[in-house]
Order: C-alpha cells, then sequence, then structure tokens
C-alpha cells in the first residue's frame, strides 16, 4: 500500500491536524490519488458523506479520548480503526472504474473501496505515530493475505466495530477481538482471541 | 430583456440595496417554478422572454463568488466573531459576509427556497451586541432579526436534501469562526465543508433558544472545520 499522504503543518502536531474536517478531507483526496495511481482503480467519492464519517469519527473519538498523556499513543491506534468503522460503515466511496489488470486474488480488487479505506487509515496512523510519537508502524503480512480480507469484509459487514481490531491486525499490532470498540478494554490489556470466525476460516497464522 | 442586462451585485453597493436585490432575485427563482406549469401554454418566443428576465434579475445576485468574496472584510467580521476589533465595523463586516455565505450557499447547496436574509437588519442586530459577540448569541441575533420568509412568495414544499435556513445561519457563523485558508477558491470550499459538518452534526437538533449551548458547540466544532 502506498505510503503518501503528505500533509503536515507548520504550526501543530499531526495528531491535532489531523482533527480537522478540512484536513481530512485533503488527505483521503490525496489517498485516492494514490491508490488509484497504485492499482489503476478509479474511484467515485461523496464529500458529504465524507463529512458524516468525519462526523461520526469525532463524536466516537471525543467519547472515548483519554486522559492520561502516556496513553495518547496508544489512542492514536484505536482511532484509526474508529476511522476505519465509520468509512465502512457510512461507504462514502464507489469504484468508477475496475484496472484492466484486476485480480480478485489481490486484495485491491477483491474489495476495491475497503481497500482504500485500510490504506487511508493505516496511512495516517503510522504518519500520525511517527511525526508525533516517533513510533514506527510495521504493517503485518496478512495485509496482503486474501483470506484474511475475506474475513475482514465479512465480519466488518455483520458487525462494523469489528473494523478496529482487525486495523490493528493489518498494522501488526495486537487486536482486541472481544470488546473491539472499547479503548478501556484494550488499555488494560484486553483479550486477545483468535479472530472472529476463525474456527471456520483458519487463516490468520501469526503476525 | 436580455440575460445580463442587469450588473451583478458589486461589493461597494450599500447593504439595503443588496437585501433589495437578494429579495427580487428570491422572487424571481420562486416565480419561475411557479410559473412553470402555466409557462407550458405560452409560445415559446414568449416562454423565453420571460424566462430570460428571470433568469437576469437572479443573475445580479449570483456569478463569481470567487471574484466577489471580500478577504478583507472576512478577516474582520472572523475577528469580530472572536472578540476583536472595532466592534461596529466587525458587526457590519460580519453582516455582509453572512449574507455573501447565505447567497453563496443558498444557490450551490442548500436549494433552500422563499426564505430571505437581510443584510441590513443583520448589521444592526449585530451591533446591539456591542463587544461582546459570543457565537450562540450572534446565531440567535440573526435568526431573530435578519431572517424572514419573502414577502409574498408562493408557498413551495421544501426540496430534498433542502437546508433549513438554521442550518445555514450556522454554517455561516461556523465558517467565520474557524481559521482562515489561503485563497477565496479554499474559502468557499471550507464553506461547503461548515454547512456538511453543522449537518452531519446535527446543529439543528440544538434548543435554538439556548445560546450558551449553541455557542459552545460551534466554538467546539469550528476548531475541527
Amino acid at each position: 500500500m502506498t505510503h503518501r499522504v503528505p500533509m503536515f503543518s507548520d504550526t501543530l502536531p499531526l495528531h491535532k491536524e489531523a482533527q480537522r474536517l478540512r484536513w481530512f478531507i485533503r488527505a483521503f483526496h490525496l489517498q485516492m490519488q494514490a491508490t488509484s495511481e497504485e492499482t489503476g482503480n478509479t474511484y467515485n467519492v461523496s464529500e458529504e458523506k465524507l463529512a458524516d464519517v468525519f462526523a461520526a469519527w469525532l463524536n466516537a473519538f471525543e467519547r472515548q479520548k483519554p486522559t492520561e498523556a502516556e496513553q495518547n499513543a496508544a489512542y492514536v491506534g484505536f482511532a484509526a480503526g474508529l476511522m476505519l468503522r465509520e468509512l465502512i460503515r457510512a461507504e462514502p466511496v464507489s469504484v468508477a472504474t475496475l484496472s484492466k489488470d484486476a485480480d480478485d486474488a489481490d486484495p485491491a480488487y477483491f474489495w476495491p473501496e475497503g481497500y482504500l479505506y485500510v490504506a487511508f487509515c493505516l496511512n495516517v496512523r503510522g504518519l500520525v505515530l511517527n511525526s508525533d510519537y516517533q513510533r514506527e508502524q510495521h504493517p503485518a503480512q496478512v495485509l496482503h493475505e486474501l483470506r484474511t480480507w475475506w474475513s475482514f469484509k465479512e465480519n466488518v459487514g455483520e458487525d462494523p466495530s469489528l473494523a478496529i481490531p482487525f486495523l490493528d491486525l493489518f498494522s501488526g499490532d495486537e487486536p482486541n477481538w472481544r470488546f473491539p470498540q472499547l479503548f478501556r478494554a484494550r488499555a488494560s490489556g484486553g483479550d486477545v482471541d483468535a479472530l472472529p470466525g476463525a474456527s471456520a476460516h483458519p487463516v490468520i497464522e501469526g503476525n | 430583456m436580455k440575460q445580463g442586462s442587469l450588473p451583478f451585485l458589486p461589493s461597494n453597493l450599500k447593504a439595503p440595496l443588496r437585501d433589495v436585490l437578494r429579495a427580487v432575485s428570491g422572487v424571481a427563482e420562486l416565480s419561475e417554478q411557479a410559473l412553470e406549469p402555466v409557462a407550458q401554454m405560452l409560445p415559446e418566443p414568449l416562454r423565453k422572454a420571460v424566462r430570460d428576465s428571470l433568469h437576469s434579475i437572479k443573475d445580479a445576485t449570483r456569478r463569481d463568488y470567487v471574484s466577489r468574496m471580500d478577504r478583507g472584510k472576512l478577516a474582520i467580521a472572523s475577528r469580530f466573531l472572536q472578540g476583536q476589533g472595532d466592534p461596529a465595523e466587525g458587526a457590519a463586516a460580519a453582516a455582509k459576509m453572512l449574507g455573501f455565505a447565505w447567497d453563496y450557499l443558498c444557490e450551490h447547496a442548500a436549494h433552500t427556497r422563499g426564505w430571505m436574509y437581510s443584510e441590513a437588519s443583520a448589521a444592526g442586530a449585530l451591533r446591539k451586541l456591542g463587544a461582546d459577540p459570543e457565537p450562540g448569541r450572534v446565531y440567535q441575533a440573526v435568526m431573530s432579526g435578519a431572517i424572514g420568509h419573502l414577502p409574498g412568495a408562493p408557498l413551495l414544499a421544501a426540496q430534498a436534501g433542502a437546508a433549513p435556513p438554521a442550518s445555514l445561519v450556522a454554517a455561516s457563523i461556523l465558517w467565520l469562526l474557524t481559521m482562515r485558508m489561503e485563497t477565496a477558491e479554499e474559502e468557499l470550499h471550507l464553506l461547503d465543508m461548515a454547512l456538511a459538518l453543522g449537518r452531519a452534526a446535527h446543529l439543528d437538533d440544538l434548543d435554538q433558544g439556548d445560546s450558551d449551548a449553541m455557542g459552545a458547540r460551534l466554538r467546539s466544532l469550528a476548531q475541527h472545520l
């Protein structure tokens, strides 16, 4: 996935800048452009729906924002998962044209919209962690495995909150499958059970 | 009358005259919609003449929002909403920029019909706020003193997706409260975003009479625009 969201401000740290709708919309468009160049897919996007996504995300983000500064870095990962959940719920993007070379076995073509959402959330997550908290993100191999994407699409179709632990999984962090929408559960150690549906689709083999 | 024979709204026009043009343009818009069923019965040359006349009146307040935007006034209006600058000058600039935002949103996004914003009334109401133009009070002053139904306008059902006048006023205040952009084009895009954010955040659901709650919500949202 292309890492190209060059969105730094001279005045604010990135995690603050990313809490502005103007930044979100601009960054999303840049990601869409980068993903189109990478995959050959083109997309249509509704800015009204992006505003809905942002407002819903902001509500959820404010509700669980930790008061202790030492939890801020962990909250970046959770907030990125919340964003992925809201993108999947609102579906602001649709594919305009699929690449001529589309290969269904590649996640980028298996679920082009989902691929774009994950690319955006992972890239913003990585950028914020790197620029504001000096941490590196190391995406897991499962990010490129179709079977994981199959499970991802099916699970978030039933419960969009599962987007949060799936983003953790893709980013190489420990997912919390049991209480995915609760940051507190994660902050207190949470629960690192197997992927939902893992017994039916034993596709995750560590990361 | 040929299309475009009226000059478009000059920026140096006094507020009451801008209000007159705004009202005439609003009535022209509504008249065209109201006359649509009857127009079918007219011969085409006559129908075209009526249509061109109405369009030329509507064009008087429209066209090229980028060049119409007075960024100096925008900066003064923004400072007024932050409680800075000369209150009288700030109130006039805020009334003018709220009118600009109203016109733009009505035309581009809101599909609001039959409502009018009076810049002269808004300037008077905002002046009364003195040196304390708290956003919730600005919202209430404009809503109660400067927004009204167009006199004599036919009653038409709101179009699908239409934003109520309260949403337009809230979005315009949100726009004035937030950090400024570098170009007029970016400012217009920001105004679109302010409307989308205000609607997505359900500003309409707040108690319109509670200016403290409205002010706090507007200030908070402005930081995230």
